[in-house]
């Protein structure tokens, strides 16, 4: 998934390239209302001309939306809803959440108490091992054996 | 080395990670050394923010409800669950957060000192965090409200889980919090900023509206932009489109003509006003806006386009 990513983003770049030198009309954006993130987005904020490093970010966005989207559809997410989160992001934000997507951080609050529970768990049974008052690990001598 | 070696070695480490925990966070630190200094009511608690009490794994939907329930809304804990958790991940990841308040219309701009979330809490505003509340190689995420704070005793105050009003030290809030990467989001209805942002965070927020949220809640929001800085091109341009995509066409020239006031140089403004003036029926005017976009960005291909458009359009 990761490498399918980056692959097709390496694939894009060349091709926003070729697509700009023959000036075939760009998307919808050619022609037509400069959208709000246009100039919102920090890399417009200096004003300036549609450069080819603003529209291959548009390609790659593009792509990177599919692939995200993929992934929430993976994740159960139903096909419109997860188009929908994907439609509230904008490029930036897009190319960001593409490089982490996979491991992103989902909260989930107290059930992954779990896991902390195994781990306390471990630790109290090597202090009781420690003390003698547990044989678990083989690995740990109580001062009970060692004597 | 041998294995009780080892084991030694590792119950050093585990002491030092233990001592380096008990030192005050700098955050914290700073916040109680500039008291005197700082504006900051002493206390302060935000009885608007309805508490909900988190399902199993739901403390996204409930901490996300809970903001926005603030703002004026009425949703429950599934309605939200529907737009921000992920059943395959178990949990909600932060961006679905991001996009399901711009979705209902709200602002919601990052707040990543804790200065500015006490800030946030003092003007009423709920601040959203996102923790780990246990350790780095066993996490534990978390995302809570944050709904207040006592500066005598040094607490947070947060709905949290299951826990209304949970009180928790400056210093665990703060280690927690930073474990978390120091995410917090401060969520305002459209009429009003959060008192943190500054104009760049704004901006991008009220786009975010406009993207997702429905035509009033954006045009509220870049209103709400402009007021708060009436020289921004970002906003009039943004209240220009909101305008222009309600179909809203002679606010949205008086909002792209003062977008052209305030960067004389920019073709965007005109680029934009020349569609808002044909769909007034001013053909000839739309044609005089477009050749100035033109004018402006000679070498652009798209405000050559515009012009060809508008001139050929009926």
């Amino acid at each position: 998934m990761n490498m399918l990513r980056r692959y097709r983003k390496i694939v894009a770049m060349p091709l926003a390239g070729v697509v700009l030198a023959m000036h075939v009309p760009f998307g919808a954006a050619q022609a037509a209302m400069v959208g709000t993130d246009e100039v919102v987005a920090p890399a417009a904020q200096v004003q300036q001309q549609v450069s080819p490093d603003q529209a291959r970010a548009r390609v790659a966005a593009a792509l990177d939306r599919e692939d995200i989207q993929a992934q929430l559809r993976a994740w159960g997410i139903g096909p419109d809803e997860a188009k929908r989160r994907i439609a509230a992001l904008s490029d930036a934000e897009i190319a960001m959440l593409s490089d982490r997507i996979a491991d992103d951080p989902a909260g989930q609050g107290v059930i992954g108490t779990l896991l902390v529970i195994a781990v306390l768990g471990f630790l109290v049974l090597v202090i009781t091992d420690l003390v003698g008052a547990t044989d678990v690990f083989p690995f740990i001598h109580s001062r009970a054996e060692r004597q | 080395m041998t294995l009780r070696g080892g084991f030694r070695l590792l119950t050093l480490a585990a002491v030092l990670a233990a001592a380096s925990g008990c030192g005050t966070p700098m955050q914290t630190q700073a916040l109680l050394d500039n008291r005197a200094a700082s504006d900051l009511p002493a206390t302060a608690t935000n009885e608007a923010v309805p508490f909900i009490p988190q399902q199993d794994l739901y403390c996204g939907p409930a901490a996300t409800g809970m903001a926005l329930n603030a703002s004026g809304l009425d949703l429950s804990q599934e309605e939200v669950a529907a737009r921000v958790y992920t059943p395959g991940r178990e949990g909600t990841r932060r961006d679905d957060v991001v996009a399901a308040i711009r979705r209902w219309g709200r602002f919601a701009t990052p707040v990543p000192t804790l200065a500015g979330v006490l800030r946030e809490v003092a003007h009423g505003n709920p601040v959203i965090v996102f923790q780990n509340l246990a350790l780095d190689v066993a996490p534990q995420w978390h995302f809570a409200v944050a709904i207040g704070y006592d500066m005598d005793a040094e607490e947070m105050i947060l709905h949290s889980g299951t826990r209304r009003a949970h009180r928790v030290s400056f210093s665990t809030f703060e280690r927690t919090w930073a474990r978390g990467g120091y995410w917090a989001l401060a969520v305002t209805p459209p009429r009003r900023l959060p008192r943190t942002a500054d104009e760049g965070e704004a901006l991008v927020a009220a786009a975010g509206i406009s993207r997702a949220g429905n035509a009033d809640d954006a045009m509220a929001a870049f209103r709400t932009v402009v007021k708060r800085w009436p020289d921004s091109f970002g906003a009039q341009m943004g209240l220009g489109n909101a305008y222009y995509a309600a179909d809203r066409v002679q606010e949205a020239e008086e909002a792209f003509r003062a977008a052209a006031a305030l960067r004389s140089s920019a073709p965007e403004p005109w680029n934009n006003l020349a569609y808002a003036l044909h769909r007034q029926g001013r053909d000839s005017d739309a044609r005089a806006a477009a050749r100035r976009a033109v004018e402006r960005a000679p070498h652009d291909n798209r405000y050559r386009q515009t012009l060809k458009e508008i001139s050929l359009a009926p």
